[in-house]
């Protein structure tokens, strides 16, 4: 349903094991807690989260699609996030903004609807820069 | 009685279902049941007929599954009427000619109303109030005759003032016309109230803005001739008075339909009815009767619970059961009109009875109990049933009489405080469950009301005892030591009344300190909202600082409301409905620069259809610029306060009701709530503004305004209730400052004020005594949490704009500025709308 206009320039480089590209979205501090952000990662609109730590588990920051499976409509960072289960397994969630399904945002999972799922992309911290993992093409 | 093979049932209402149901759930395959409805459509719920006017469907009301029932071997024929009865033959003709041979004849014919024979009764317009297609052709007479007659009212009339009758002028005043009741007798009710709780009664009913007519004997029912057809005019009283009418309900009793059973020679009782025995037989051993067409011990049933305890009983006596039905008494508890009426045993005065009464005619209550030799015979309550499962227990001797005055004072003992009621009291009189038997499935594992329903079939009558029902189940499971669960969600063990509590009196304004300090985990989307409102409702701050701002859902994330292509619409405030031509040509020219779509809302103001995440900042600048601000479309918050043009143009005004509407909306703008809030005000009586179907809505009157409350359209509508009237302009504002802030307080989540209101235990008296009395203490609190909103309301919008950081959140891609999506657009009737969903791209 969704075409990108204009692709950002990107800096990216090469991940040792070759799999991934991280591509550079922002400084960290400009994500703020529990509230998602949309970045383009290699022409594709990615929702990145960043998680507040809370009981025995520590700020964790995850990536997902941005585009809601069941839509089609770029929103997914604009979901609430939140968390299922109790320690030792408490999962993070997100839910659709528009039909408030709830996804696991380590793996994807859709929590309500079984033919639902969310691309899920690695991200790490480096710098004090956020990166985000683009699948390389194998020519 | 020996297994019958062919079972025939000759009506299929209320009493006729539930036989045909409770014998095949006995008998299963051995019995072959062939059912005959007069009626086009199988059994419904007459009980709540009423609510077919308040928007319950056919369907809703349905109460005959025809496919579950088919498949388990039950025939139906529906729009078929039974002509006749040949018991020699043991055979019933139809209307069509066909003829059915039975083993066994079930007559469940029920009544018809009583139409009295006076001249003209048969004119056009005038009706009965009994089956859904009565129900139909009433309303599009209504509807018909409304359009003939324009601007003019129209004045519907209902000939006995007995339950069913005050039942159909309510629905007529619904339908909007101004409505009479004449009744013969010197009193409404009177087959069931004495003199003094009939008069109690009637006050309640002038309250509703019904004329009662006493005494009135209707000599003849007049019509004239409009536009070439007869149309009923209105009644002539014997004493030559006149009463106009557009429409004639009658409601004057009920005649059993006995004939088919007379004329094959069943005996007939004196009062009409086909006399059966306490098996349910009729003189003719094949042929049984139940329902309101019964005659049993004399008398005749008029209502549900008799003629189900009958096809029970019925149906166990087919099937080799000896099960009798020897009688059952009149008590009835109802909510009639919102009023709850109540009488049991002895409702006379007799002579040689004491009488214990009650009478409070400010709060239209009256309680009278009836006794004898120290023992409770019988009584009447008006306006508050409390205590009618311990009274009614002791006039039929079920428990003792103790503490009777006590518990006929309204606000004296509760059961509880006197004794526990015995098992063997009844719960439900409708389908007759005891409290033994809730109990029991209580044990059996029921744990919530929804199940005990349907495991004991309580409160699926007319749901007069669900609310006994509720505390039964809640005082049994924390008998048994099982906590009624009332928590939020899985990350807190409170209710939201409980959590709003503690947020206000521990001052927390952050998301970090209510989760740490009461919840658990990360929170979901059920409770990071509910905080986000509650903090909202107490501190007034920008909802996307700090951690509030992963709080907000959908819409309150970008203070905009999302559609289904993840766009968004700007709503700005329109008060009272009040535009200026400047704003309305920006408004347009706003539109046309960033191609919205325009629609004009149901709620006097205009929508803008279609901008980006990013458009969003820079339409609001020029929104503002405009002189407008936000609207709060996308919050659980104010809407609009919407308003009719009032006496500054309209020739009919008594008040100036746009600078009203104004002043409210602009006082509550804002205000954030557990639901959204809608408000209206009207010039007059003639209400353009439609008030009544708001949260609060307020009509002008000649000396002040009328404040309505817990009204609202959608799904399920619901009319707001007069709370008071003729208020001067400031009572009326703080009035409704403290509805407001004491419905924000305890209301559950996402409860608009109806629904809240109508679990208010004690009703628009409770709510009274809170706001206007001051029963809690609590007026000062809310008058100064209300005062704080008023004081730091700020645009969001402008909030957004006046600080570039805020404003910088509204970017699509956080690393991509420039880059935006484009949703897939096609055109309709001029306009840019969404492409429709699975439209390839
Ligand atoms: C508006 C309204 C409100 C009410 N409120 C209450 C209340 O709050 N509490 C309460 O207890 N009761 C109430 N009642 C009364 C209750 O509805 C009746 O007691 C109950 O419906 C009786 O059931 P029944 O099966 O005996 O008769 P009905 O429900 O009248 O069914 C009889 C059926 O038989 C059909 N029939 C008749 N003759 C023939 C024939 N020869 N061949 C084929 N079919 C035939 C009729 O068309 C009808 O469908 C109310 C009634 C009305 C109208
Ligand atoms: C006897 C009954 C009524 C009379 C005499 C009456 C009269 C009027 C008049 C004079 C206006 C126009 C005000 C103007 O000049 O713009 C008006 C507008 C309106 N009336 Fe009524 N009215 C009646 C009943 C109702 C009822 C029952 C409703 C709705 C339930 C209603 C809904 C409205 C609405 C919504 C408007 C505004 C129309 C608009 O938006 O243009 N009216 N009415
Ligand atoms: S409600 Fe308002 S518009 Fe309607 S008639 Fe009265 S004053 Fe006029």
């Amino acid at each position: 349903m969704t075409a990108i206009e204009q692709d950002p320039v990107t800096t990216s480089e090469s991940d040792s094991a070759g799999a991934v590209s991280w591509v550079t979205v922002c400084a960290a501090d400009r994500i703020r807690r529990d509230r998602g952000v949309a970045a383009l990662v290699a022409g594709q609109p990615v929702a990145i989260f960043r998680l507040s730590p809370v009981d025995a588990e520590p700020e964790e920051w995850c990536a997902v699609s941005h585009i809601d499976p069941d839509t089609g409509s770029p929103v997914m960072a604009r979901g609430l996030v939140g968390s299922v289960g109790n320690p030792p397994l408490v999962i993070p969630t997100v839910a659709s903004p528009i039909y408030k399904q709830r996804y696991n945002l380590r793996t994807g999972a859709c929590l309500d609807r079984a033919d639902l799922r969310l691309e899920t992309f690695p991200v790490r911290l480096h710098d004090g820069q956020v990166e985000v993992g683009a699948p390389v093409m194998s020519a | 009685m020996s297994d019958p093979q062919h079972v025939v049932v000759v009506g299929n209402g209320m009493v006729g279902q539930r036989f045909v149901e409770e014998l095949s759930s006995r008998a299963g395959s051995d019995v072959r049941v062939t059912v005959i409805g007069e009626e086009p459509v199988g059994a419904y719920d007459r009980v709540a007929l009423s609510s077919w006017f308040d928007g319950a469907t056919d369907a809703d009301l349905s109460l005959c599954d025809v496919d579950a029932l088919s498949a388990a071997g039950v025939e139906f024929r529906f729009g078929r009427r039974v002509d006749n009865i040949d018991r020699t033959q043991h055979s019933v003709v139809l209307d069509d000619g066909d003829r059915l041979g039975y083993d066994h004849l079930v007559l469940a014919t029920g009544s018809s109303p009583f139409v009295p024979p006076v001249p003209g009764h048969d004119a056009p317009g005038c009706f009965v109030y009994r089956t859904l297609e009565d129900l139909r052709a009433i309303r599009e007479w209504v509807q018909q005759r409304a359009a003939q007659c324009g601007d003019r009212e129209l004045s519907g009339v209902v000939v006995g003032g007995g339950l069913l009758g005050l039942e159909a002028a309510n629905a007529l005043k619904n339908l909007g016309t101004t409505t009479h009741v004449v009744e013969m007798a010197e009193r409404l009710m009177p087959q069931q109230l004495d003199v003094d709780a009939s008069a109690m009664l009637r006050r309640w009913v002038d309250s509703m803005d019904i004329t009662t007519h006493l005494g009135f004997a209707t000599q003849q029912i007049e019509s004239i001739d409009a536009a070439g057809t007869e149309v009923v005019s209105g009644l002539r009283g014997a004493d030559g008075s006149f009463i106009d009418a557009d429409i004639v309900v009658f409601s004057a009793g009920i005649r059993p339909r006995h004939q088919v059973a007379q004329e094959c020679g069943l005996d007939i009782g004196e009062r009409g009815g086909v006399v059966i025995d306490d098996t349910c037989t009729t003189v003719d051993p094949a042929i049984s009767a139940i329902g309101e067409v019964a005659c049993h011990g004399g008398r005749t049933f008029g209502l549900v619970g008799p003629g189900y305890a009958m096809a029970k009983a019925l149906a166990e006596q087919l099937t080799g059961g000896n099960a009798t039905f020897e009688g059952a008494d009149l008590s009835t508890k109802l909510k009639l009109l919102g009023v709850d009426v109540a009488s049991f045993g002895e409702t006379a005065v007799i002579e040689g009875h004491d009488q214990v009464v009650f009478a409070d005619p400010t709060t239209k209550v009256f309680r009278r109990v009836a006794m004898s030799d120290g023992a409770v015979v019988g009584g009447v309550l008006v306006g508050d049933a409390t205590n009618f499962d311990a009274l009614h227990a002791m006039s039929t001797g079920a428990m003792a009489s103790k503490n009777v005055a006590a518990l006929v004072l309204p606000d004296g003992l509760s059961v509880a405080d006197v004794a526990e009621l015995p098992d063997s009291v009844q719960l439900c009189s409708c389908n007759n469950v005891l409290r033994g038997d809730v109990k029991t499935a209580i044990d059996a594992g029921c744990q919530d009301l929804a199940s005990l329903k349907s495991e004991t079939t309580a409160g699926t009558g007319c749901g007069g005892c669900l609310p006994g029902l509720a505390a039964l189940l809640e005082s049994e499971l924390e008998q048994r030591g099982i906590e009624v669960d009332r928590s939020l969600c899985a990350h807190f063990a409170h209710s939201r009344q409980e959590l709003f509590d503690l947020v206000r009196f521990h001052r927390h304004t952050t998301w970090a300190e209510v989760i740490s300090a009461h919840g658990t985990g990360r929170g979901c989307e059920i409770c990071r909202p509910t905080v986000a409102s509650i903090l909202a409702s107490l501190s007034n701050g920008y909802v996307l600082d700090g951690d509030q701002a992963g709080l907000q859902d959908t819409n309150d994330h970008a203070l905009a409301n999302m559609q289904r292509n993840g766009t968004y619409s700007v709503v700005p405030r329109v008060p009272g409905g009040e535009i200026t031509p400047e704003q309305l040509i920006e408004l347009g020219a706003i539109a046309q620069d960033f191609d919205l779509y325009v629609k004009i809302t149901g709620a006097q103001r205009i929508d803008l259809f279609g901008a980006q995440l990013h458009e969003l900042p820079l339409i609001w600048r020029r929104v503002i610029d405009a002189g407008m601000e936000s609207g709060h479309a996308y919050g659980k918050a104010l809407r609009t306060v919407k308003s009719c043009v009032g006496d500054t143009w309209c020739r009919y005004g008594v008040q100036d009701s746009v600078t009203m509407a104004i002043e409210i909306e602009r006082r509550y703008r804002g205000l954030r709530a557990p639901h959204k809030l809608k408000s209206a005000v009207s010039g007059c009586t003639r209400e353009c503004a439609e008030a009544q179907s708001k949260d609060f809505g307020v009509i002008a009157t000649e000396v002040g305004w009328n404040l309505y409350l817990a009204g609202n359209g959608g799904r399920v509508p619901r009319h707001a209730e007069l709370f008071a009237a003729d208020l001067d302009d400031d009572t009326l504002i703080r009035t409704i400052d403290r509805f407001l802030m004491f419905y924000i307080r305890t209301a559950d989540r996402l409860e608009r004020t109806s629904t809240w209101f109508e679990k208010l235990d004690g009703g628009m008296e409770y709510l009274r005594s809170v706001i206007v009395d001051d029963a809690l203490g609590i007026c000062d609190e809310l008058d100064a949490d209300m005062a704080a909103h008023v004081e730091t309301y700020e645009c969001e919008w402008a909030a957004t704009l006046a600080d570039p950081a805020r404003a910088a959140e509204f970017v699509e891609f956080v690393n991509a500025p420039e880059a935006t999506s484009t949703p897939v657009w096609v055109t309709e009737r001029g306009q840019r709308i969404p492409a429709p969903a699975g439209a390839s791209t």
